[in-house]
């Protein structure tokens, strides 16, 4: 396993595990508005970096986030530097590479505690057609495997002395052709017998599906939806509209 | 002197818990054709992908022709080694066949004119001529496997690794892929496999894998003969089993060889 390790659900016992998905779709939708909406300098989102950490932290699953955030830290890194190059802004290009982290940390929290079924009831509950549900869901499902296939495509190309590795940018890009056509052609057949296979059992045979076990959130996790919900409403107002009392 | 060792080797995946590789120590030499069994999990491509050092160990060490392969790199190591994967998916990618089979040529830099002669008499050796305009895509199952191991004896490395070259092939495309092993004119041959027969056919030695570790080691006659193999996940070749069943004494390996050895019982 690889930079997806963080991506991907994890059984636990975690308060986070135990949650209800709703009022943590809220959270992560705090995070990414007050990230990307609400708070432009370096100390405030150093700051939520820090408490989606600690949420990790709550989730015991510091070593798979951390097998996300290794790779992450390099994207940040680059956009980053992009941003100094064009812009000249230090503390602007580090506010925009930590922006990134949070953002990837956040869906971390989510989705190392959540099961992509509970996404995907909560999704139908709230309306979203089933088969968009199921598609979202298994392209989930798929996202660990074919970080699997993609170190098997890179493993076979290496060993025919293939060198992804080059200074000149436009070679970079035509170095990507042995990897990506090998994992497009295997994304294409994994899809064409995932479809058989739902087929096969049933799928699409009637619009009203049934739902075993769903969960349904308790007094307080709804509670906990509108309060994070709330707050999020405030900060924006607080942001953008000048609330002088 | 020993082309491949293994001394000690463990290794564990990032993020498992448990050891692909469980103290595993073995040495080939020059000549050697080598079958690697085991049941699923056992640790067999694991092993394979140490050989090239697209996989370096935890502990222990792992040496090619002496040399460390935490000291070199892959396309240091792939120049002398060509491994073949289990899945032709994973590595097929050009346009033409042709250019599948000069992909390694390219890479190691090989000239314009040694590369046009080696892929056509590669392609006509594999009888894959025919497709050299055509995707590698549309080959069949047989056809593109034979074009992965032509991509990499192309470049003819001196040891060929092979990860269950005969999973998913029908008893033809099996006899061509034996005697391709046979005409190769390298140094060792190690193939993973879990086809007993095959096995039995096409090497002289079998090492048996068992949750990461070496259970068995030896000449494959012995090996079949000295007992079974369950516990590891094994069922020798029924050649075998029938022979024992019989009391053949004089240890068959192959179909053939039975046919043989009951001739000469029954005139006994
Ligand atoms: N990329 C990987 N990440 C984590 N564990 C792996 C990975 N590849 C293989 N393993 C584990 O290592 C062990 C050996 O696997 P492998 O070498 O593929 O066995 P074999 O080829 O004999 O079937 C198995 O338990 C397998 O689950
Ligand atoms: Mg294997």
């Amino acid at each position: 396993m690889s930079w997806a390790a963080g991506l991907t659900f994890v059984h636990g016992n975690s308060w986070l595990h135990r949650l209800n998905p709703l009022p943590k779709i809220a959270i992560v939708i705090l995070f990414f508005v007050a990230a990307i909406y609400i708070y432009q300098d370096l100390l405030h989102l150093a700051l939520l970096f820090f408490i989606s950490l600690m949420l990790i932290v709550a989730a015991k699953q510091m070593k798979r986030w951390w097998s996300t955030m290794k790779m992450s830290f390099l994207v940040a890194f680059i956009i980053a530097l992009l941003d100094y190059i064009f812009l000249g802004e230090l503390a602007f290009s580090v506010a925009m590479g930590i922006r990134f982290l949070v953002i990837v940390s956040a869906f971390s929290v989510y989705s190392l505690t959540t099961s992509p079924e509970d996404t995907a009831a909560v999704m139908t509950r709230a309306g979203f057609p089933y088969s968009l549900v199921v598609a979202f869901m298994m392209s989930i499902r798929f996202l660990p495997l074919l970080a699997q296939e993609a170190q098997n495509i890179i493993d076979a190309q290496r060993s025919r002395g293939f060198n992804m590795s080059t200074r000149n940018p436009i070679k970079l890009v035509k170095n990507y052709v042995p990897i990506l056509i090998p994992l497009m052609v295997i994304s294409l057949m994994k899809a064409d017998s995932a479809a058989q296979a739902l087929e096969t059992r049933g799928f699409g045979y009637s619009k009203n599906v049934s739902s075993y076990g769903s969960i349904k959130p308790s007094f307080y996790e709804i509670a906990l939806t509108a309060a994070v919900l709330a707050l999020m409403v405030i900060l924006i107002l607080n942001r953008y509209i000048d609330i002088t009392i | 002197m020993s082309i491949i060792s293994f001394d000690g080797v463990y290794y564990t995946y990032p993020l498992s818990e448990k050891p692909a590789l469980n103290g595993m120590t073995l040495e080939i030499s020059k000549g050697e054709r080598v079958a690697l069994l085991g049941g699923n999990g056992a640790g067999k491509t694991t092993a394979l992908k140490h050989v090239n050092g697209l996989l370096r160990p935890n502990k222990g060490s792992v040496k090619i022709y002496g040399e460390d392969t935490r000291k070199t790199n892959t396309s240091n190591l792939s120049r002398k080694v060509g491994i073949v994967f289990q899945n032709p998916n994973h590595q097929l990618f050009a346009q033409t066949c042709w250019d599948e089979v000069a992909f390694a040529l390219k890479n190691f830099g090989y000239d314009d004119l040694e590369i046009e002669k080696r892929v056509e008499s590669t392609l006509r050796f594999f009888g894959l001529w025919d497709y050299k305009d055509e995707s590698p895509f549309l080959l069949s199952v047989g056809e593109k496997k034979r074009l992965t191991i032509a991509s990499v004896l192309i470049y003819e490395p001196q040891i060929l690794v092979l990860d269950e070259p005969t999973a998913g092939q029908d008893i033809e495309q099996k006899k061509k892929i034996g005697n391709l092993l046979s005409s190769f004119k390298g140094e060792a041959v190690i193939a993973s496999t879990h086809d007993m027969d095959f096995a039995a056919r096409n090497f002289s030695r079998v090492v048996i894998m068992s949750s990461g570790k070496i259970v068995a080691d030896g000449p494959t006659r012995d090996i079949f003969y000295m007992g079974d193999w369950k516990s590891a996940g094994i069922l020798e070749p029924q050649t075998v089993s029938i022979a024992k069943i019989t009391g053949i004494s004089s240890h068959p390996l192959t179909s053939e060889e039975f046919v043989e050895a009951f001739k000469e019982e029954v005139a006994k």
